[in-house]
């Protein structure tokens, strides 16, 4: 058999195809991809061996080789003819029968109808690969962030520390710009400052003063210039005192709203280091050691002077209460007598005039019972005396008449009434100087007062008053912050007292029920700066009883030389 | 004679010689916090604020450093190995530096930022080392012996003859066939990072198998689509492993130079408060 072959290459724009012609000759000619085939087709589709061609009755006959398949106008057979107008698919090629031409058996044109580029190409479209893609990397868009953070958290906060602060600034008057520039500066914070700062107007350079640099005290002093110093500067300390940073040792700022007041840390470490009970501060006194608040050494109150009174806390509070001068009983209680000042903070000695009056009124005369005696001076009760029974001689004050009783007669006797002479009236200087020794006013005295015999005109006189005004000097107490149910007799046991002389003050063991432990008292501020303050302030004496050094070194702020004086001095001083 | 490892990763590069290191330096700094309280108070402060904030800092350029040097493959100190291994095991170490310097505290400030950012940025490094620990051999062996181009391949010659083969098909299981080769997807972006979708040409060849007709054609199809779905399935795997592979780089450049500008800025605000104050 003679085969000429036309491989139809591509279609040109008529309805032609570029071809290639090839002759095969063979009895019957293999198909497949093969180099062994006669017609050699080379797309992957077809098998090595996937069909033969051969001529039957001058017929063409395609049969497939299993277990390739072929495909006669679109359905698989095993074997078919070749006929005009008829396809045979092998794979992706079209095989038609072409008109028979001179020296030829048969023409058959091979077309590669189904290419795989199309398919491949198609389906490549569907791979979406965008991560792998072009070589991508972070570097461009990783180094835009980079820059624009870095304008952001360098170049913004620190064009706000370089420019000196406008007075806008200080003054709290900001426009927009300023408010950015504010912002900008609150990057760098660590932590808010405290609550007491709040105020600080001037924004970070309040007392950032300068870049780069750290803050001083001497900034500090600027505004706290009438503190004192605790810290006596010539003394030499233990190895655990660290005063290197100045107020910063123990004030420090940026650590929450709070922060800025030394509490608990100062407690444990700043106070308790120095009053050990090992340190002498070199003034003579020697610190009293406080292992922890609920070891704190007990009171050392003041000795009571002779008071110069009588008084029984017990006879006052009787449960049934005191007779009052119009004769009903009433029940005392503390603020009766005790009156509180300072906001509450403070409790009065009471004053004769507004707790004992009431009910102690010195009047003195039936002849005038609204007339009291005064208090205070024993002159001015003299006085008061003989001046009043002299009115009383001149007739100024007449005595208030009262009814005479209905008049008896015996039987047989007149009811008339019978003359009887006046008594024989009694000078006034004798009826002062009765009643300024009698009960009228000397015993009214001596219902309170301790009396010394002897002395003045009258031959008594009060002996002097004294009393403890300031129980506690070295601490701050506020009634204020404790009052509540359990009432002042909770700390304050004066139910059974009988005499002036009687401390009332409670023990240091009250004050730990609830400020020892803060395990059971969480609540409780317990620190040696709640009742101890650190600080004194000029002009009103240091809170501590004050050694000499105090006074010199009194508003150490107000003037940068004393301050770094000062500081200066405890640095030098101090041996870490 | 023993025999020698005839490739040591950076993983075990120089008998570990850089994880050594990296430990040698946290536990140390560990120890100097943990019995912190022996030392003089401004002495620690000092030591864990700028001491070791500007040893991390410096660890951090040595770490950015590694991305100009694997650029100069030949040129430089060190073996590139050496580069990669210090990378990975000081990087690891910033893990326990960084929270030593802040003191185990993160607030919601510049500070906590830089704080966060240097850590999210090494544990990317981390998901970087995990990848390329395991991936490199697991795509070889999912593609056995194939390339990703051949693979295509193959699936673009099923689909032609699974068309080739639609016609002769019952109607229900043509359209099933149109449908599974007008549908298919191959690939994806981020999602395909995280999920691999359905696999449509299995669930294709189950519902014409669901079909229950049995001759030759319906065979053919359902066998083709089998072998469709196995290398679907193995071209996702295959693009999910290696966009692994690129993404958490995408995310380790820019996340580590955000995090050394950051922590820059947080720097220069404490050196500009003053040294000592903070």
């Amino acid at each position: 058999m003679r085969l000429l072959v036309r491989h139809r290459l591509r279609r040109t724009r008529r309805e032609g195809y570029v071809e290639r012609s090839e002759i095969l000759e063979a009895d019957s000619i293999r198909i497949g991809r093969g180099s062994d085939s006669e017609l050699h087709l080379t797309d992957g589709r077809v098998l090595l061996h996937h069909a033969t061609i051969s001529l039957e009755n001058s017929a063409l006959v395609v049969t497939a080789d299993p277990p390739a398949e072929i495909e006669h106008d679109g359905i698989v057979v095993a074997q078919a003819e070749l006929t005009p107008g008829h396809i045979i698919a092998i794979g992706p090629y079209d095989i038609t029968c072409g008109e028979i031409e001179d020296g030829c058996d048969a023409v058959i044109g091979v077309e590669l109808a189904r290419p795989m580029g199309d398919a491949e190409s198609a389906l490549r479209e569907r791979v979406r690969t965008p991560l792998l893609g072009r070589r991508r990397s972070g570097w461009k868009i990783g180094g835009a962030i980079a820059l624009v953070l870095l304008l952001l958290g360098v170049g913004l906060p620190l064009s706000t520390f370089i420019q000196s602060p406008s007075p806008e600034v200080v003054s709290g008057n900001t426009d927009t710009d300023q408010d950015i520039l504010r912002m900008a500066e609150t990057l760098w914070v660590t932590e808010r400052l405290s609550r007491v700062h709040d105020n600080l107007e001037a924004g970070c350079q309040a007392c950032h003063v300068a870049p780069f640099a750290a803050v001083t005290e001497a900034t500090c002093l600027e505004c706290h210039n009438t503190l004192t110093a605790h810290i006596d500067p010539h003394a030499s300390f233990g190895a655990d005192v660290n005063m290197e940073d100045g107020c910063a040792s123990c004030h420090q700022e940026h650590i929450g709203p709070d922060g800025i007041l030394p509490g608990v840390a100062v407690t444990e470490t700043g106070c308790i280091a120095c009053h050990n009970g090992d340190i002498d501060p070199g003034d003579g006194r020697s610190l009293a050691k406080v292992a922890s608040i609920a070891e704190h050494p007990p009171f050392t109150l003041p000795t009571p002077p002779d008071s110069g009174l009588k008084f029984s806390h017990a006879s006052h509070l009787v449960p049934q209460g005191k007779r009052g001068p119009d004769g009903a009983r009433q029940k005392l209680g503390c603020v009766d007598c005790h009156q509180s000042v300072n906001a509450g903070a403070d409790m009065t000695l009471p004053s004769f005039e507004s707790g004992c009056r009431s009910c102690h009124t010195l009047a003195f005369a039936a002849e005038d019972p609204n007339r009291r005696l005064p208090h205070g001076s024993v002159w001015k009760v003299q006085g008061e005396v003989e001046d009043f029974y002299a009115a009383v001689e001149r007739g100024d004050i007449v005595a208030p008449k009262t009814e005479a009783p209905p008049r008896r007669r015996r039987p047989g006797q007149s009811a008339a009434p019978r003359s009887f002479a006046p008594p024989e009236p009694v000078p006034a200087a004798q009826r002062a100087a009765a009643a300024l020794s009698g009960p009228a006013v000397k015993g009214q005295c001596a219902t309170c007062h301790v009396l010394d015999e002897g002395t003045q005109v009258a031959d008594w006189d009060i002996a002097p008053v004294d009393a403890v005004h300031t129980w506690l000097s070295s601490a701050h107490f506020s009634h204020k912050d404790h009052e509540g149910e359990a009432g002042c007799a909770s700390c304050h046991a004066v139910g059974k007292s009988e005499k002036v002389s009687d401390v009332a003050m409670p023990s240091m063991g009250t004050c730990l029920d609830c400020h020892g432990s803060a395990a059971d008292f969480p609540e409780v501020d317990s620190t040696c700066v709640s009742c101890h303050a650190f600080h004194g302030t000029v002009g009103q004496g240091a809170s501590v009883d004050a050694p000499q050094w105090f006074t010199d070194t009194a508003g150490m702020g107000k003037t940068e030389n004393s301050a770094y004086q000062v500081l200066a001095n405890i640095l030098k001083n101090t041996r870490f | 004679m023993s025999a020698a490892p005839l490739h040591d990763g950076f993983m075990v590069h120089r008998r570990f010689r850089y994880v050594w290191l990296s430990l040698l330096l946290v536990a140390g700094i560990g120890a100097v916090f943990h019995y912190q309280d022996r030392l003089p108070t401004n002495v620690i402060d000092l030591a864990f604020g700028y001491g070791l904030g500007g040893l991390a800092l410096a660890v951090m350029l040595l770490l950015a450093w590694f991305g100009v040097r694997k650029r100069s493959y030949s040129k430089g100190a060190g073996r590139l190995k050496g580069w990669l291994s210090a990378h990975v095991y000081l990087g690891i170490a910033l893990l326990f530096l960084v929270p030593l310097h802040g003191g185990f505290e993160i607030t919601p400030d510049i500070h906590g930022l830089a704080y966060v950012l240097v850590l999210i940025t090494v544990l990317t490094g981390l998901f970087g080392v995990a990848f390329y620990s395991f991936y490199p051999r697991r795509v070889a062996s999912n593609r056995e012996g194939l390339t990703f181009d051949d693979m295509v391949k193959r699936v673009a010659e099923i689909d032609l003859e699974l068309r080739a083969l639609a016609p002769r098909l019952s109607e229900a299981a043509n359209d099933i066939v149109q449908a599974e080769a007008a549908g298919v997807r191959i690939g994806g972006g981020v999602g395909l990072l995280f999920l691999r979708p359905l696999n449509r040409s299995n669930r294709a060849r189950a519902k014409l198998l669901r079909l229950g007709v049995e001759d030759e054609s319906h065979t053919r199809a359902e066998g083709l689509l089998a072998r469709k779905a196995t290398l679907i399935a193995r071209l996702q795997r295959d693009i999910q492993m290696r966009s692994r592979m690129r993404a958490w780089l995408l995310l380790h450049v820019p996340l580590s130079l955000a995090a050394l500008a950051i922590v820059i800025a947080h720097g220069v605000g404490m050196l500009v408060f003053g040294f000592g104050s903070v």
